[in-house]
Formats: structure tokens, C-alpha cells, sequence
């Protein structure tokens, strides 16, 4: 058993899974990280490169990729050593003028046979802000209802108040664990006909 | 292994449930029928393959299962449980197919049994019923061949017992009389070899953790006691003893286990007694398992909870660091922990592995004082084999396990955040050797799982440190892991430092350049080992940061590397390197590679031989002349310094060949000409040993030294005496010489290249030749004309009259005929192929240099040029799957070929209906002429072109000949098809027709009818044809007629007076396939006594049946009852020929048409 396996091995064990931050640049991906870590938020520069953070959630340690939005950076996007579980999509609700680059960089995205079956939560960033587009407005631009290949969502937010961003999360980590851990979901509610259920965890 | 895994299919749903479910359903339903036909018991089979198949294909990604497995699992315990449940209510043998069980197991296999269990039933009234089906005598389970029923049926009972009932109150009889039934379930299956081991061994973990038989317990614990500590105790008992313990350890009630705490140590302590017992991997896996277990269970829970990440609710981090308070530790755990120690250093991986997440987990809730005690001692194996050892070559083979043991335990803790980064320093220091962990052993290594481990280690320390810790490493570490990701010699460890250093990129960026780098050496250009030695590292090496380290590791290891392999490609990757910065780079390279060459060791000196030797080829590429011819004279004097004795050592083969490639590379005008008072007085000794050496790659590598001193000084006289010492010498020396004179720079000294070419021609001749008996040798000479027909291209008409040249070429031309055979097999195929090869190569010369010749005709004569397409049309067609490859790769490329320029008439040196061979073979779906099923369906068609017919003719029917089933089987269907496609007569629409192909096939018979050889072919060409019903056209009138009678004739002629058994039997069947057409058929009636009253027996025996069978299928006017009546009756085989040839004109007479 050598580290590529154990790699592969104790992301289910440890109940891990990895999600991407992914979006074209000043979409607000960091910010949003840094809100949801509780650090400052106005000191966020571009992102040169990634940062890979951890955070527990629930039962479940979350391996976040905040990968820059630069052409250079999308090589990254990839990681063959490990399998990505979710992506989350970060818009800037403002940006009217690159909505249609947004929308073909992330179709062109979920052709990735790396991503399949990855779960897809979009979030419409920056909508406290004047003149934003909608929720409805973006998943039209962004052409979402044509996805059939991965589990999506959208969700409009806002990096600076706050605003929904643990509620998106919630979504796609339930949904990656329906998939990644189904019997760890179900096992609470439904225990099979009252035995104690910790015997077979143990 | 890890590869494949990553780069399997990945899924992301079980997407073969649509056909997954109803398979089951009819899997289920087949396995209900009380007495299945043998169609149904096959299709049963072939249903259950099926469903495990797809099991298989889920197995690493088993948990896409969960969402559907109640729907999957329930039906097929719900049938198991009718069946159990019908066995006991009447007790009689109800068999079960074999097939369920073993679907439940492969469930099982698939996603792990406690996943599975659950969807077990566990009802009350089902205790007796599985307790019964488990007793009966008339019980399935005791055949054999169930197991698979054994092991589900004892996992089913393991939990049902666990139901929360005093098990008294189901007794019938006697008290307790329940519960021992269960107990001796167990206990009987408990020492078994197979998985109903495991099965009772969970089966007794549940039922001692009963309330109520705790005090069985007990008592399983002094059988235990006392069984291990009898002599000679069966292994399986003690590994199912150990299991069951391990289970009871890990989940027992924690004051149970406290209470039995001395016992079960000493019972792990009483299994070191026996060497048989001890020496089993499984047994000290287990061993190690429990003790690790016992001292958990006397530790409080984790004291230490690691610190993964901070909460993404809150954004507190959650650091439960409860209050270190002074605890005890409880004894036994220090013994537990000693015994861990040396487990960690165990001979095999699997005890390492357990050993080491042992300790980490004791460890997590020790004291954070303890732990680092933990951790010294973990650090202190590291030691054990180093004390004495100097460097990390001196180490011990067996220290492999301690560092692997060692690394995987660091790993462990390192990931549970128990390693103080004070503790950092240290630890980093011993990685960076575990990193380069390779110790030599023999002619391989080992290691490679403590690099491995070390890659672990430090992926785990990214995960777990704060990069403020972490910082003032972190440029060591990058070098470390870049070097390995780049310059290992195994592909899983690359990418494992890989994916250290990814860690560290993403989570610290502390490395220096680390997006930069990472995209150099990321999962895909470190996978393949050139791509990381000779693409990856050049790039990362612009990096300053990282250079001098690359530099380092080639230096001191690569090129020093037990691996030849490795050596090569470092000393490659060296050049690539220093190459932009040559230099400033190279002073310190080339001195250190000096270094090299006074090791005692043959590996570092031809390392350093090679690393020189590239360094040279560095500064020719970079540097002007000047500088080049300094630093060659210099390089090359260092030769001098490898003792002549290693150089021509006998089986020191690489290092000649090092040492000729090193002069290739570094040799001067002016080393030259100092000759044997220079810095290498030698170097001539080397070459020309290099040249009569008998290993191929050193005579290639000698070549090429030659090729660059004749380039440099007039070698007019070397040329020549080497020649004549070459022609003269040994079978492998006589080898060298087409491979010398093929490189010799004739250009600047042109006096030798008349003698050369002479020599050639004249070693060629296969009659009398001077290589009549070296094939080998014979084809270096083929290969070497062209190469000097090349090498001369601009000059050929300044040096070679076109009656040389053209003697050259016909010289290849002539080597297409060479159908040598030794015990090797048809070694002349060597020849033909280097012939075709040259053919093509002396045509793309001559046009290519047509616009300098000015009398290109003289040099090349278009009939020559034709004469070498039928050549290699021929070979392309004939039976050799890679001569014919090699001909139609060379053929295509002509195809290719622009008519030479400047030529009049230059239409005539382009391939007859260069169009058609186009379309025929010039498309998108071009598979290899190696592939007789697509080739010979085309080949037959180039008999359309009147000017190649011939000869592809003759190929096919070499190929219909040949013995090789894969060619002559298409070649058969296909000539038959196309044959039958034709017309009779040549019309308007056809360029061919079945007369034409007829009369070509007897013509070329008849061009030598004494030669077996020429005419057997034929006759199988024809039978062929008749087989394939392919000539039936021919009796459609006169003509058609005349050739049938023709060929008739041709073989019924003379036939006694022929000796080879094979023509007579060819003969025999077209005399028999000829009965089928009528004008012929009196003819052949006539004939037909000469076979069968032939003097040979066999010939008379395979005639009688041949002709009985074409009576019994054909129609003919005439009654052939009576004859075949003879036919039967005859003895033909008989001794006696009388009685054969009255039996034969009998049935002659019989089938006359008019009696």
C-alpha cells in the first residue's frame, strides 16, 4: 500500500471529500473561503496559484481547492490524485459583460471526465450589490437547466454579508455524501428494526 | 498496481443497476426450480458470472452500491432465509444451488460484510431455524463445496445472536443447552483454513460480548491459554483464536477487557513460543493488532484530538485539547508499546503497517509528553543500521523494513497532528535520506517502499503543520521532493513526491516557483521516466532554486545507479541540463564525473564514461569551435585515467561501448595526429577492440567512432587493413564490417571508397562470398550500401561511375531472393528485409540528387526502378507478417516519391497506376501489411496491373504454399474471390481475366517442370481455385476447355516416374477436382488408374478416399454405386499391387460413360 492508495483510501475512511472553487477571476471565490473561515475579508488579492484548505463540517472534513481563475491556473483545475467530488461555481452577479465566457468555460469544464458525477453548486456572488443580475437571470445566461450530466444547484450569495453561503455549502456537501457515504446519511434516520447500530460501526 | 487503479474507468452511479435488477430477479427465479434442465442450470451459471462481473467492476468504488443495496441484498437473503426456514420445518435435504451463497458472498467481497449484514433478518423465531440448518446432519452446509453457504449462514447467525433475549429461554432441554449450541457452532468452524474462519470468529465476538455468557468467556480464554501453550498447535486455531480476541479487544465491554487485560498479554506473549507459530505473517499481524488494541482500551479516549481544520459553521477551530492532566499510564501499555516497537521493524509489510497505526493510535491519547517519547523511540529506529553505516550505501539491506516501519509509523502519527514541530528538525533530517532509500541487493535493489513511505510521511506533514512550522523547511523539502518526482527510478514514487509536493504547494506556498514547478512535474510528465529525466527536469532545472540539487542527485546517484537504464538517461539528462548554461555548469560536472571514473565499481565508471561523454555533445551544441576543441581535448584526456584492463575487460561490454561513444564524442584532429604520444595513447586499441568486439551495441557504438575519425583524418590505410582483418576475422568480428564501411566518411577521403564498395559486392555473393555462411554479416553489407549511397549523395557522380552503382543495386535486388534457412528459422527474411529497405532507401537517394546527375538514367534505369517495385511487391505479399510490413511501409513511401527532376521522361520512375496503388493503399484505414485480412483482399486486385502481375503472382503463390495457417488462409479466400470476380475472356470492362490468370499459373510451371519446388506451389494455387469453385467458367467454351486439358495433362503426366510424395498428392487432387467438369471427365477417368494403381501405397489410399468422397458429393450422369462399392472393398494399402491395379482399371472402367 503505497501513499497513491493510501490517498485514495483514507478520503473515505476519514469521511473527506474534495471540492473545487473554480470561476473566472474576481468572481470572489478567496473572499467567500475567507468569510466562511471567519478571517478578514478586505485584504483579498488575486489568487496566484491554489490554496488548499480544510474544514470540518459536519461529520465530514471538506479538502477545499481555491484554484485561481487565470488561463495558466486551469491545468490545476485537474487532480489526478485524487477524485473531485463537487464543484462549486463562484459568478459575479455584476459582470454582465463576461457572463457568456463564464458560461462557456464552465460547460466546457464539466466535460472533464475527472468531474463526472461531480456535484455542481453555483453560487450567483455579489448580489447585494446594485444592478446585479438575479438568481433566475444568471441560471438562464449560464444555460444551467441543460445540465443532465452532474447533480446542480444555484444559489445566490454574498461573500461580504454572508448571505446563504453556509446554506449552499450544506446542499453540496449532503448531496456529495448521498452519494460518497449514503449508508453514514441514512444510517441515523433509519436504524433496521431498533438494534443498537453502533455494533457495526464499531 | 496503484497505477492502474488511477487511471481505471471512474464512475459516478451504479449505472448497471437497469441491467443489474432484472438479472437478479431471473437469477433468483432460475434458482428456485426444484430440478433445472441443463439449459437452465448453464443459463443460471452464466447469470451468476454476470452479476459477480459486475460486482468486480464496482469493487473500488463499492459505496455507488449503497443507495440501492437493500433493494439488491434483501431479495437474496429473503430466499436463503425460505430455504433455511423449509430445512428445518421438515429436516429433509433440500439442496441449495452452490450459486446463492456465493452471490451473497460476492456482495460481501464487494462491499465488506458489516455494510452487508444489516440487511440480514433478525427475527426471534429465526435463532432455532439457523442453529438447526446448522446442525442437521442432512445439512447442506456440510457439503464441501459450500462454504460460501457457511461463511454467510455463520455471519447471519453472528447477529442474530445478538438479540437482546436471555438465550436460556429459548432451551428445549437442558439449561444453557441454546447457548452451547451456538458455542460449538463456532467453535467447530473456528479452526478452519477457509472464510467460515472468519465467520465463526465473529460469531464468537458477538456471543462472548453477550450479557450472559461472559462467563463462557472466561472459559474460551483458558481453552485459548491452554491450547497455545500446548505443543503443536494447529495454525488456523491460533489465527481464529487471535481474531476472535482481536474483535472482543476492539468492541468487548470495556470492563471485561480491563478484567482480562494480563490474560490476554499473555496469551500474545506465549505466541512468540513457537517458531511455527510465530513465523506466520497473519499470526503476528493479529498479534500486533491486539496488543495495540488492549492498551487503547486501557487509555482514556483521544486526548489529543488533532486539529484538522477549523469549523466551516463557526470558523472556531475545534481543538477539544482536554487539560493534559498528569495521568497514569497504565502498565501494559508500555509492554504493549515495546512490542509495537519491534513489530515495526517485522519482515513484512503487513505487520509494519499495523504496527505503525498501533502506535499512532496509542499515541493519540497519550500525554503530550509521552507522545514524544513515542515518537524518540520511532525516530531511533532510523538509527539502528546507520550507526556504523557511513553512507546510505553501506546500510544494510535488512534496514529496509526498520526505515519502512519507521516512516509509516511517522506517517501515522504525523497525520493525527502528534508530531511537535519541534520534533521537525529531526525527523526532516532523516527523511531526506529514507527519500533516497535504495540499497543493493544483488543485481536488483530494495527500497522502494521506504521511499515510498518517506513521500507519506511528508504529504501528511503539509496536511497536518501550519505553515508558519513549516517555513523555515520548506526549500529543502522542495529540492527533496522535486528531485524524487523527477529522478526516481520508479514510476509510483515519482508521483507520490508528486503528490507531496503538490500538498505543500497548495496548502503552505511556501515552495519556491511551486505552481511553476508543479506544472513540470505534475501526475502525467513524471509517469513516463524519460519524459520526467529528459523533459520534466531540464524545465524545473531553469529554476536556480532547484539546479544545483538536479545536478547533485545525477552526480552522486544516477550515474551511479545499479540500473544501466538509469545511468543512460542521467547521464542524458545531465547534458540537457547543463546545456544552457554550459559554461559555468560543466567545470564541476566533468570534475566530478572524473571522480567517477577511479571507483572501483564498473557501474560508477561507465556512469562517469556516459556523463562525460554527454558533456561533450553539450558543448558542441553551445559553444564555438574554439572552445569546443579545448574542452573535447580535455574531456577526452580523461580517459587515460580508466585502466586499459576495465576498458577491454572481458564481459565489461558497457564500458567499451561507453568508452567508444565517449570517443565518438570527444575525439580531435589534434588528439589524432598526436596518435599514441597524446593523452589517450590507447584510444585506437579501444576502437578497433570496440570493432572485433562480439556484442552488437559495442560493434555499433565502434562504428560510429569510426564514422567521426574518417570525417577528421585521411583513414585511407586504417580503412583498409580493417577491412581485410574484419573479412578475415571471427563470425561476430566479420559482423562489423558492412557496419564500418557503411559509415566511413567517404566524402572527405573518397580513396577507399572504390575498395569498399568492392569489398561488398563482394562478401554478398552467397555462392562464394566471403560471408557464404554468416548471414548477419551479409546483411550488415546489404545495409551498408545504401548508407554509403547516402552518405556520397551530393558526389555521387564525382566518385561512382553509374555501372557501380547499378551493380550495387542489383546487388539488392539479388539479396531479395536469399531464402537462407539455418536452425533459426528463415534467417534470409534479415536479408530481404535489409534489401527492401535498401532498394527503397537507394531509389529516394537517386531522385532526390536526380537534378545533379546528369546522366540519371545511366544510374538508375527505369527498368531497375520497376524491377525493384515487382521486388518488394513480391515480399509484400508473401508470408512473413513482418517482411511483409516492412515492404509495405517502403512501398507506400514510394508511392509517395515526385518523378525525379530535371529528368526527360521522368514518368517513367513513377509506379505503374500510381493512382490505383493510391487508392488501394494510400487510405485513412491503413492497417499494417502485417495483417493478412486486410492486406491480401487488396493485394489480389494489383493483379490488375499487367506490369507487376508476375511477380505479385508469385508471391501469392508462395503464400498459398506456405505452411503458416494466418497467411494462407486469406490469402486463399481472397485469391478465390477475386478469381471468381473475373470475367473469362479479357472485355472492355476488365484488365483481367480467368483465362489470363490461368494460363500465367501454367506458364510459370511450365518455365521449370522438373522443380518440385516451382510446380507444387501451382498445383496448390489450382486446387485452391477448385476448391473455392473459382473456375468453373473455364468450360464455357473451347478455349476454357483447352486449359483444363492443358493442366490434366500436365498432371497426368509422367506421374511414375515422379519421387516427391507431396506433387504426386497435389496432382492427385487437381485429377479429382477435374472429375467435375464434364468435357474433361473421360480424360480423367483415363487418367485415373495411374493414381490409383500407384506403386506408393499412400498415394493409393489417399486417391481411393479423396475420389470416394467427390463421388459421394458430385453429380455425374453415370451410376457411381458400383464403383464406390470397389472403392470400399479394396484393400488399396495392400502390398500385393496386383490386386490395386485390377481394382483400379475396375473402377476406371465403372465410370466410364458408356460401357
Amino acid at each position: 500500500m503505497g501513499l497513491l492508495t493510501v490517498i485514495r483510501k483514507n478520503r473515505m475512511k476519514e469521511k473527506e471529500m474534495r471540492i473545487l472553487f473554480l470561476g473566472l477571476d474576481n468572481a470572489g471565490k478567496t473572499t467567500i473561503l475567507k468569510k466562511l473561515n471567519g478571517e478578514d475579508i478586505m485584504t483579498v488579492s488575486p489568487t496566484l496559484g491554489f490554496n488548499i484548505k480544510t474544514f470540518i463540517h459536519g461529520k465530514y472534513t471538506l479538502n477545499i481547492w481555491d484554484v485561481g481563475g487565470q488561463r495558466t491556473l486551469r491545468p490545476y483545475w485537474r487532480n489526478y490524485f485524487e477524485q473531485t467530488d463537487a464543484l462549486v461555481w463562484v459568478v459575479d452577479s455584476g459582470d454582465r459583460m463576461r457572463m457568456r465566457d463564464c458560461k462557456e468555460e464552465l460547460h466546457n469544464l464539466l466535460l472533464e471526465d475527472r468531474l463526472a458525477g461531480a456535484s455542481l453548486l453555483v453560487f450567483a456572488n455579489k448580489t447585494d450589490l446594485q444592478g446585479s443580475m438575479t438568481k433566475n437571470e444568471i441560471q438562464e445566461a449560464l444555460d444551467l437547466s441543460s445540465i443532465k450530466s452532474h447533480h446542480w444547484r444555484i444559489w445566490s450569495c454574498s461573500a461580504v454579508t454572508g448571505e446563504n453561503l453556509i446554506e449552499g455549502l450544506d446542499w453540496v456537501v449532503d448531496d456529495v455524501a448521498g452519494r460518497l457515504y449514503y449508508s453514514s446519511v441514512t444510517s441515523q434516520a433509519q436504524t433496521p428494526q431498533g438494534l443498537p447500530i453502533s455494533v457495526f460501526d464499531s | 498496481m496503484a497505477d492502474e487503479d488511477y487511471e481505471r474507468k471512474f464512475f459516478s452511479a451504479f449505472d448497471k443497476y437497469d441491467v443489474f435488477v432484472p438479472a437478479q430477479k431471473q437469477f433468483l427465479e432460475l434458482s428456485s426450480i426444484a430440478n433445472p434442465s441443463a439449459e437452465e442450470k448453464t443459463e443460471h451459471n452464466a447469470l451468476f458470472l454476470k452479476l459477480s462481473q459486475i460486482l468486480n467492476e464496482y469493487q473500488e468504488q463499492s459505496y455507488l452500491l449503497d443507495p440501492h443495496l437493500e433493494e439488491l441484498v434483501t431479495p437474496v437473503v429473503e430466499y436463503l432465509k425460505l430455504h433455511v426456514k423449509n430445512f428445518a420445518s421438515d429436516l429433509k435435504p433440500q439442496g441449495i444451488m452452490w450459486h446463492v451463497p456465493m452471490l451473497l458472498y460476492s456482495y460481501i467481497k464487494c462491499r465488506g460484510y458489516k455494510t452487508i449484514i444489516r440487511y440480514f433478518p433478525h427475527e426471534i423465531a429465526d435463532l432455532l431455524v439457523v442453529v438447526t440448518y446448522m446442525r442437521s446432519p442432512e445439512s447442506p452446509v456440510h457439503e464441501p463445496m459450500q462454504w460460501a453457504l457457511r461463511y454467510v449462514i455463520l455471519l447471519w447467525l453472528s447477529l442474530i445472536c445478538m438479540i437482546p433475549f436471555d438465550l436460556s429461554q429459548f432451551d428445549e432441554g437442558g439449561t444453557g443447552q441454546t447457548a452451547s449450541s451456538i458455542e460449538s457452532i463456532g467453535r467447530q468452524h473456528l479452526p478452519k483454513a477457509g472464510l467460515e474462519r472468519e465467520g465463526a470468529a465473529l460469531l464468537l465476538t458477538r456471543f462472548y460480548m453477550r450479557q450472559d455468557s461472559l462467563s463462557r468467556f472466561t472459559q474460551f480464554l483458558e481453552w485459548s491459554t491452554v491450547s497455545l501453550d500446548a505443543s503443536g498447535i494447529d495454525l488456523f486455531t491460533c489465527i481464529g483464536i487471535l481474531h476472535v480476541l482481536c474483535e472482543i479487544a476492539k468492541s468487548g465491554p470495556l470492563a471485561l477487557v480491563q478484567s482480562k487485560v494480563s490474560d490476554l498479554l499473555s496469551i500474545s506473549t506465549m505466541l512468540e513460543k513457537e517458531e511455527a507459530v510465530i513465523g506466520n505473517t497473519i499470526v503476528r499481524k493479529l498479534q500486533t493488532k491486539l496488543n495495540a488494541r488492549i492498551a487503547l482500551r486501557l487509555l482514556p479516549g483521544k486526548s489529543n484530538a488533532r486539529v484538522k481544520g477549523p469549523s466551516l459553521s463557526s470558523g472556531q477551530n475545534i481543538s477539544e485539547i482536554a487539560d493534559v492532566e498528569d495521568i497514569d499510564i497504565p502498565e501494559g501499555v508500555e509492554t504493549v508499546l515495546e512490542q509495537l516497537f519491534s513489530a515495526l521493524q517485522d519482515k513484512d509489510t503487513l505487520v509494519r503497517w499495523s504496527a505503525a497505526k498501533g502506535i499512532a493510535r496509542v499515541a493519540e491519547r497519550l500525554p503530550v509528553d509521552f507522545v514524544d517519547q513515542v515518537l524518540e523511540t520511532v525516530l531511533g529506529h532510523f538509527k539502528i543500521h546507520s550507526v556504523t553505516a557511513a553512507t546510505m550505501y553501506d546500510v544494510p539491506a535488512i534496514a529496509e523494513a526498520t526505515w519502512h516501519g519507521a516512516c509509516l509509523a511517522c506517517a501515522e502519527m504525523m497525520r493525527r497532528g502528534l508530531v511537535s514541530p519541534l520534533r521537525l528538525p529531526e525527523l526532516i533530517e532523516w527523511l531526506a535520506r529514507a527519500l533516497y532509500f535504495d540499497v543493493r541487493k544483488g543485481a536488483h535493489s530494495v527500497g522502494s517502499n521506504v521511499r515510498d513511505s518517506g513521500a507519506y510521511v511528508l504529504w501528511a506533514m503539509a496536511r497536518a503543520h501550519q505553515p508558519s512550522d513549516l517555513a523555515q523547511y520548506a526549500d529543502d523539502l522542495a529540492r527533496h521532493l522535486v528531485t524524487v518526482s523527477l529522478y526516481d527510478r520508479e514510476v509510483h514514487i515519482r508521483r507520490a513526491a508528486s503528490a507531496a509536493f503538490q500538498e505543500f504547494v497548495g496548502r503552505t506556498s511556501l515552495f519556491p516557483h511551486g505552481i511553476d514547478v508543479l506544472r513540470k512535474t505534475d501526475f502525467y510528465a513524471v509517469g513516463i521516466r524519460r519524459n520526467a529525466f529528459l523533459i520534466a527536469a531540464p524545465e524545473v532545472a531553469e529554476h536556480i532554486e532547484y539546479r544545483p540539487y538536479l545536478l547533485d542527485h545525477l552526480l552522486n546517484v544516477t550515474l551511479r545507479h545499479w540500473d544501466i537504464n538509469m545511468r543512460r538517461l542521467g547521464s542524458q539528462s545531465l547534458r540537457l541540463i547543463c546545456m544552457p548554461k554550459i559554461s559555468e555548469l560543466a567545470p564541476d560536472a566533468i570534475s566530478r564525473c572524473v571522480q567517477l571514473l577511479h571507483s572501483p565499481d564498473l557501474s560508477d565508471i561507465h556512469g562517469g564514461i556516459l556523463g562525460l561523454a554527454e558533456i561533450a555533445v553539450a558543448f558542441q551544441e553551445k559553444e564555438s569551435s574554439d572552445v569546443v576543441k579545448t574542452r573535447k581535448r580535455e574531456i577526452f584526456s580523461y580517459l587515460n585515467l580508466v585502466p586499459e584492463s576495465v576498458l577491454l575487460g572481458p564481459r565489461n561490454e558497457m564500458v567499451t561501448a561507453a568508452a567508444c561513444e565517449f570517443l565518438t564524442n570527444t575525439v580531435t584532429l589534434e588528439d589524432l595526429e598526436t596518435g599514441e604520444k597524446g593523452a589517450v595513447p590507447n584510444w585506437r586499441k579501444i576502437m578497433e577492440f570496440g570493432l572485433k568486439h562480439k556484442t552488437e551495441s559495442v560493434q555499433e557504438a565502434a562504428a560510429s567512432t569510426i564514422a567521426v575519425i574518417t570525417k577528421l583524418v585521411d583513414c585511407n590505410d586504417l580503412v583498409l587493413r580493417l577491412t581485410l582483418e574484419l573479412k578475415r576475422g571471427s563470425l561476430a568480428a566479420q559482423q562489423c564490417l558492412g557496419r564500418m564501411l557503411g559509415v566511413v566518411d567517404y566524402n572527405s577521403f573518397p580513396a577507399c571508397l572504390q575498395p569498399s564498395v568492392k569489398t561488398l559486392l563482394g562478401c554478398i555473393d552467397r555462392a562464394s562470398g566471403a560471408f557464404r555462411s554468416n548471414v548477419e554479416a551479409r546483411r550488415n553489407c546489404f545495409i551498408a550500401m545504401p548508407q554509403i549511397l547516402n552518405n556520397i549523395s551530393v558526389n555521387i557522380s564525382r566518385y561512382l561511375a553509374p555501372t557501380t552503382v547499378v551493380s550495387m543495386f542489383d546487388a539488392l535486388l539479388d539479396g531479395l531472393s536469399d531464402y537462407t534457412i539455418d536452425e533459426r528459422g528463415d534467417v534470409g527474411s534479415w536479408i530481404r528485409i535489409a534489401c527492401i529497405q535498401g532498394l527503397t532507401s537507394f531509389i529516394e537517394t537517386m531522385i532526390g540528387n536526380a537534378a545533379n546527375l546528369s546522366n540519371f538514367e545511366q544510374y538508375l534505369p527505369s527498368e531497375r526502378y520497376h524491377e525493384a517495385i515487382k521486388g518488394i511487391l513480391k515480399q509484400g505479399v508473401e508470408r512473413l507478417d513482418n517482411v511483409r510490413q516492412v515492404a509495405g511501409e517502403r512501398l507506400c513511401r514510394i508511392l509517395r516519391l515526385s518523378p525525379p527532376a530535371y529528368v526527360p521522361n521522368s514518368g517513367n520512375w513513377v509506379m505503374l497506376e500510381s493512382d490505383f496503388f493510391g487508392r488501394l493503399f494510400l487510405v485513412d484505414d491503413a492497417s499494417g501489411w502485417n495483417d493478412a485480412a486486410w492486406l491480401f483482399p487488396k493485394a489480389v486486385r494489383i493483379l490488375e496491373v499487367e506490369g507487376y502481375r508476375k511477380s505479385v503472382l508469385l508471391g501469392l503463390i508462395a503464400s498459398v504454399a506456405s505452411l503458416t495457417d494466418s497467411t494462407h488462409r486469406p490469402v486463399a479466400t481472397s485469391l478465390v474471390a477475386f478469381a471468381s470476380s473475373l470475367p473469362l475472356h479479357k472485355a472492355a470492362s476488365s484488365r483481367y481475366s480467368l483465362l489470363d490468370i490461368v494460363d500465367e499459373l501454367l506458364q510459370h510451371m511450365r518455365t521449370n517442370t522438373t522443380a518440385n519446388s516451382v510446380v507444387v506451389p501451382v498445383l496448390q494455387v489450382f486446387n485452391v481455385l477448385f476448391e473455392g469453385d473459382a473456375l468453373r467458367l473455364l468450360q464455357d467454351d473451347e478455349e476454357g476447355t483447352d486449359r483444363l486439358q492443358t493442366l490434366l495433362s500436365t498432371v497426368s503426366g509422367h506421374v511414375e516416374r515422379i519421387k516427391n510424395i507431396r506433387r504426386i498428392q497435389e496432382s492427385m487432387k487437381i485429377l479429382v477436382n477435374l472429375l467435375a467438369f464434364e468435357k474433361v471427365y473421360s480424360h480423367c477417368i483415363e487418367a485415373l488408374p495411374k493414381f490409383l494403381g500407384h506403386q506408393y501405397p499412400v498415394i493409393r489410399t489417399d486417391t481411393s478416399e479423396r475420389l470416394y468422397l467427390a463421388l459421394q458429393s458430385m453429380e455425374f450422369e453415370v451410376n457411381t454405386e458400383e464403383a464406390e462399392e470397389v472403392l470400399l472393398q479394396t484393400e488399396w494399402s495392400s502390398t500385393n499391387i496386383q490386386v490395386a491395379t485390377e481394382a483400379a482399371q475396375q473402377v476406371a472402367n465403372l465410370l466410364k460413360e458408356e460401357r
